[in-house]
């Protein structure tokens, strides 16, 4: 399919590498595993949300739009809503920062895609063996310009919950990455690829739980998943600090938050679920980038499903509850991770070539 | 953490008065937030708080917003017209509002209704006592965040509304408590149904406890928030399950009975810690014996008339062969003309969220001089002003849920 | 909390508690000793994968199909011309005055109605002397404009079932149910 394509693509542009692997890299990002591919993996976890959740609640969740698939379009019918929305810009509001924060946001929660393969054939366009911490420090600005956002709404509900947001990136974004460094640990090294080949024998799920379980919590709070909605909690401060924003910035709003959860279980299902084993990878284009791709999308899809679910049963925390969670129980459990793997790795139960 | 309370609440008293911002003793600023009607977390009232930090200063409660002038209104009309007025404000137990009403009227007239027909009233007050307690705790789900709590409790409180629509005609606003009776009878499918639906109510119960009462995130959100000591809920005249959590042993059904509740057998839960948490539990162990009351009422449910003898003799033939073929009361024409001789009555019913006073002055025309009435809510509001400051900000929903206050209960 | 009052409520708690005529009615609740925070968390998300797997609905698909109302339900009513005597005790009774007397061409006096002021509380069917209104369980009717609410004797003598808006939707009955708490069937026969 792709290959005489990519051939008929290489002697067009003069076998010239450079151009080749610009256009290959903008494909990347553009259509799959990029932008394409999050816009459509948002929309249906934001449509399997409400089903699970609705199946949980005594009722049926959406039906009305695509009755015969089970209303799998709702989410689309939404953007689509969303986007012939005015837009209100309220006049006290600093107007530069209320417009560019949710691009930006974005911007930062998907530039980690350049860095991450998906299959172990076609290298993503930045690709380097520092990549797992390039993509945690990228990640982690990402929570700084919903602060932003709330700083930038003229009003009191939004400053609420931008100081929220601001205490709560702190108690754990911090866990968040003493988890994920102490897998590196384990492994030995920060390059995806070889974080998936050492898993050949157990997935890091098994290797350090304790890093599983830290890191699935922070990454809860990060795409604010109850119990930590607390920056945007409804029934306290309206909608935090997206209170202001209506109409295509309302819908970017909100599907940073799946998008965020798209990126964080993408790394999750890398690190710790095995990535694309027990697929080798092989020749060609369906064996080598296709079917890998697809088994890592499966294992994401499975993190977050178990990620939005836990909306049908847990309330939210209050604030000082959640950080002191933070502080004590998660931050403990990180730390108590990265003991364990340096006493794997030391112990010498872990010993790589 | 917080400043001294003399200092803050002079403070916030020139603050009122000058509606401007101040500064604390330690030089910070108070934000006034207004949870105002348009919020998703107020309800048809509005919240004024002053916070310091995170920490609540001094928080006014501004209701009124659903005044609908009842007791005024009432003073135009004749008695029967005041019936589902009396329903409107607290829509979700109707029945114990209509029940005192017609109470206070019936003792101004000097009848008493017929057995059949107390047991039915008091069957029906309880089906609204549990609906409107699955209401309020689904209220409380949602004001933490616990949507599958308030989904729960509106889909579980459906049963007990078709029931009540099987026995009366209308899903919430019955209008089915008559002077001298009531206006229907059971259909024959009715006590199976409602063991059906008493039972499912307790198989979710134990569902209710695994997801929502022991959830550790709902415990830490309600445990040892809004405590209410037993001194301050009697000076401050609480009623209802707030008071009883609180631990005062008071009921008006065991203390004062009425209708048929003398004669049933069913406890009353009291708890002793007074936090929002003992409120809750208390609301669901309320449930559990409305469920006993219910079944010992279709149990020992005597036979007979459902409408006074009185009553029943003004019928004309017609009325006559439709009430014993179908059992439906037809109103004589008296009840256009009502004229309860000079007078004042007072009755007193416990309805779903406390204590509710109904008084009638009577001079002998078929108008009321004057018709006071007092609800649970009403008597509850006090508590937004004493008790939430010193609690947190996100304190605010989960304790205004678990007084289980109702706006338009309140406005009347 | 500081409250006004002085020492007034101090022995009011006792005082109540010694006016209670029956001590034996009340029980005292205990807050249970919860468990382990650990074991509580998988056991609610064991009760909300028991709903995932065995899942109540308890939503009717409305407007695809209709609840079957019980025959006594208070719907929308029609005036018996015939029979009717014109004792005007319906438009005394109405709460919300809804319905009032005009005079028909042959200069007696009948009921028309304002469907818009109208709380189906039955009054009026429940006094009239004569069982002069034929009762529907009809009750979503809607009206493009405020005016078509408000009726004159010939449109209040029309049968509502004519003008049903849910006649095309699949009619369902309910039947309470210990599990599920209700279970929809369709009505057969119609």
């Amino acid at each position: 399919m792709m290959l005489p394509l990519v051939m008929l693509l290489k002697e067009i542009l003069g076998f010239n590498d450079t151009i080749y692997r610009t256009v290959v890299g903008l494909g990347y990002m553009i259509i799959y595993p990029g932008l394409l591919l999050v816009v459509v993996i948002a929309a249906l976890m934001l449509w399997a949300e409400r089903k699970i959740v609705a199946l949980v609640q005594l009722r049926y969740g959406p039906l009305w739009v695509s009755r015969r698939i089970g209303g799998a379009l709702q989410g689309f019918a939404d953007l689509i809503r969303f986007s012939f929305q005015e837009v209100i810009i309220p006049r006290r509001s600093d107007v530069i920062p209320f417009l560019l924060s949710p691009g930006l946001a974005i911007l930062f929660s998907m530039l980690p895609i350049a860095f991450i393969p998906i299959s172990p054939s076609i290298h993503p366009p930045l690709y380097s063996d520092l990549a797992l911490l390039v993509v945690i420090a990228i990640i982690s600005l990402a929570p700084i310009f919903i602060v932003i956002m709330g700083w930038a709404s003229d009003n009191k509900f939004a400053f609420v919950g931008s100081l929220r947001e601001a205490l709560l990136i702190v108690s754990y974004e911090i866990p968040l990455i003493i988890s994920i460094i102490s897998m590196a640990v384990i492994y030995g090294s920060l390059d995806f690829y070889e974080i998936v080949e050492r898993q050949y024998m157990l997935p890091g799920m098994i290797l350090n739980p304790f890093a599983f379980i830290a890191s699935f919590i922070a990454v809860l709070r990060t795409t604010s998943r109850f119990p930590f909605e607390i920056s945007e909690a409804e029934t306290e401060i309206v909608a935090g600090p997206y209170t202001e924003y209506s109409g295509l910035m309302f819908g970017l709003s909100m599907g940073l938050a799946y998008i965020k959860l798209y990126v964080y279980t993408l790394i999750l299902s890398l690190v710790f679920l095995g990535g694309w084993l027990p697929l080798q990878g092989g020749e060609g284009f369906l064996l080598g980038f296709l079917a890998p791709s697809l088994v890592v999308i499966i294992k994401l899809s499975l993190l977050s499903l178990v990620a939005v679910f836990l909306r049908a049963i847990y309330g939210r925390y209050r604030l000082d509850q959640a950080i002191r969670l933070g502080w004590i129980y998660v931050l403990g459990l990180s730390i108590v991770s990265l003991i364990w793997s340096l006493a794997l790795v030391y112990g010498g139960w872990v010993r790589w070539r | 953490m917080v400043a001294s309370s003399i200092a803050i609440e002079e403070i916030s008293k020139e603050l009122i008065q000058t509606r401007d911002l101040g500064v604390t003793e330690e030089g910070e600023r108070l934000v006034e937030l207004q949870i105002g009607p348009t919020h998703p977390g107020s309800g048809h009232m509005r919240i004024r708080v002053w916070v310091d930090g995170d920490i609540i200063v001094r928080c006014d409660p501004d209701i009124g917003f659903v005044f609908r002038t009842i007791e005024k209104l009432s003073e135009n009309r004749i008695y029967m017209k005041t019936i589902p007025l009396v329903e409107r404000p607290s829509l979700l137990d109707t029945t114990p509002m209509t029940i005192g009403y017609i109470n206070a009227l019936e003792k101004l007239m000097g009848i008493e209704p017929p057995p059949r027909a107390k047991y039915l009233r008091t069957i029906l007050a309880e089906l609204t006592r549990i609906a409107s307690h699955l209401y309020g705790i689904g209220i409380l789900a949602i004001f933490l965040g616990h949507s599958t709590g308030f989904m729960w409790g509106f889909g579980d409180r459906e049963l007990f509304v078709e029931l009540a629509n099987q026995l009366s005609g209308a899903r919430i606003t019955y209008a089915y408590v008559v002077p001298g009776g009531v206006r229907r009878d059971m259909p024959q499918s009715f006590p199976d149904n409602v063991e059906k639906a008493l039972r499912y109510m307790e198989r979710r119960l134990k569902d209710w406890y695994k997801i929502f009462l022991n959830n550790p995130v709902i415990e830490d959100r309600l445990r040892e928030v809004g405590v209410l000591r037993k001194n301050d809920a009697v000076k401050l005249g609480i009623t209802g399950p707030n008071l009883r959590a609180s631990g005062v042993d008071f009921d008006v059904r065991v203390a004062d009975p009425y209708e048929a509740y003398d004669e049933l057998d069913f406890m009353v839960p009291v708890a002793e810690e007074g936090d929002a948490y003992a409120r809750t539990l208390v609301r669901f162990e309320e449930i559990k014996q409305s469920i006993n009351i219910i079944r010992d009422a279709l149990k020992k449910m005597p036979s007979g008339d459902i409408i006074h003898p009185q009553i029943a003799r003004m019928f004309n033939p017609l009325m006559k062969k439709i009430y014993e073929e179908t059992r439906r009361v037809k109103f004589p024409g008296i009840f256009a003309s009502l004229k309860p001789p000079k007078g004042e009555a007072t009755a007193r019913v416990e309805a779903g969220r406390g204590e509710a006073l109904f008084h009638i002055v009577s001079d002998g025309s078929p108008r009321p001089y004057r018709f006071r009435w007092t609800t649970p809510s009403y008597r509850n509001v006090i508590l937004f002003k004493y008790m939430i400051p010193g609690h947190r900000l996100a304190d605010l929903p989960a304790i205004y849920g678990s007084l289980d206050y109702f706006p338009p209960e309140a406005d009347r | 909390m500081e409250v006004e009052g002085g020492d007034l409520g101090k022995n009011l708690g006792s005082i109540i508690e010694m006016a209670a005529p029956e001590k034996n009615r009340y029980y005292k609740v205990e807050i249970p000793k919860l468990g382990p925070a650990l074991l509580r968390n998988l056991e609610a998300l064991a009760t909300g994968a028991k709903y995932l797997v065995r899942p109540i609905r308890i939503t009717v698909d409305y407007p695809r199909q209709v609840l079957e109302q019980p025959p006594w339900y208070r719907g929308m009513f029609r005036l018996l011309e015939d029979v009717c005597i014109g004792c005007s005790l319906c438009d005394i009774i109405c709460p919300s005055d809804a319905i009032r007397m005009v005079l028909n061409p042959q200069k007696k006096k009948k009921p028309v109605i304002n469907w818009g002021r109208c709380i189906f509380c039955y009054y009026c069917v429940d006094i009239c002397p004569v069982e002069a209104f034929d009762t529907t369980t009809i009750h979503d009717m809607a009206y493009d404009r405020y005016e078509d609410m408000l009726t004159n004797i010939e449109e209040f003598t029309k049968d509502p079932r004519e003008r049903d808006p849910s006649k095309g939707a699949m009619r369902m009955k309910i039947r309470f149910d210990e599990r599920r708490g209700f279970i929809y069937e369709p009505v057969k026969g119609r």
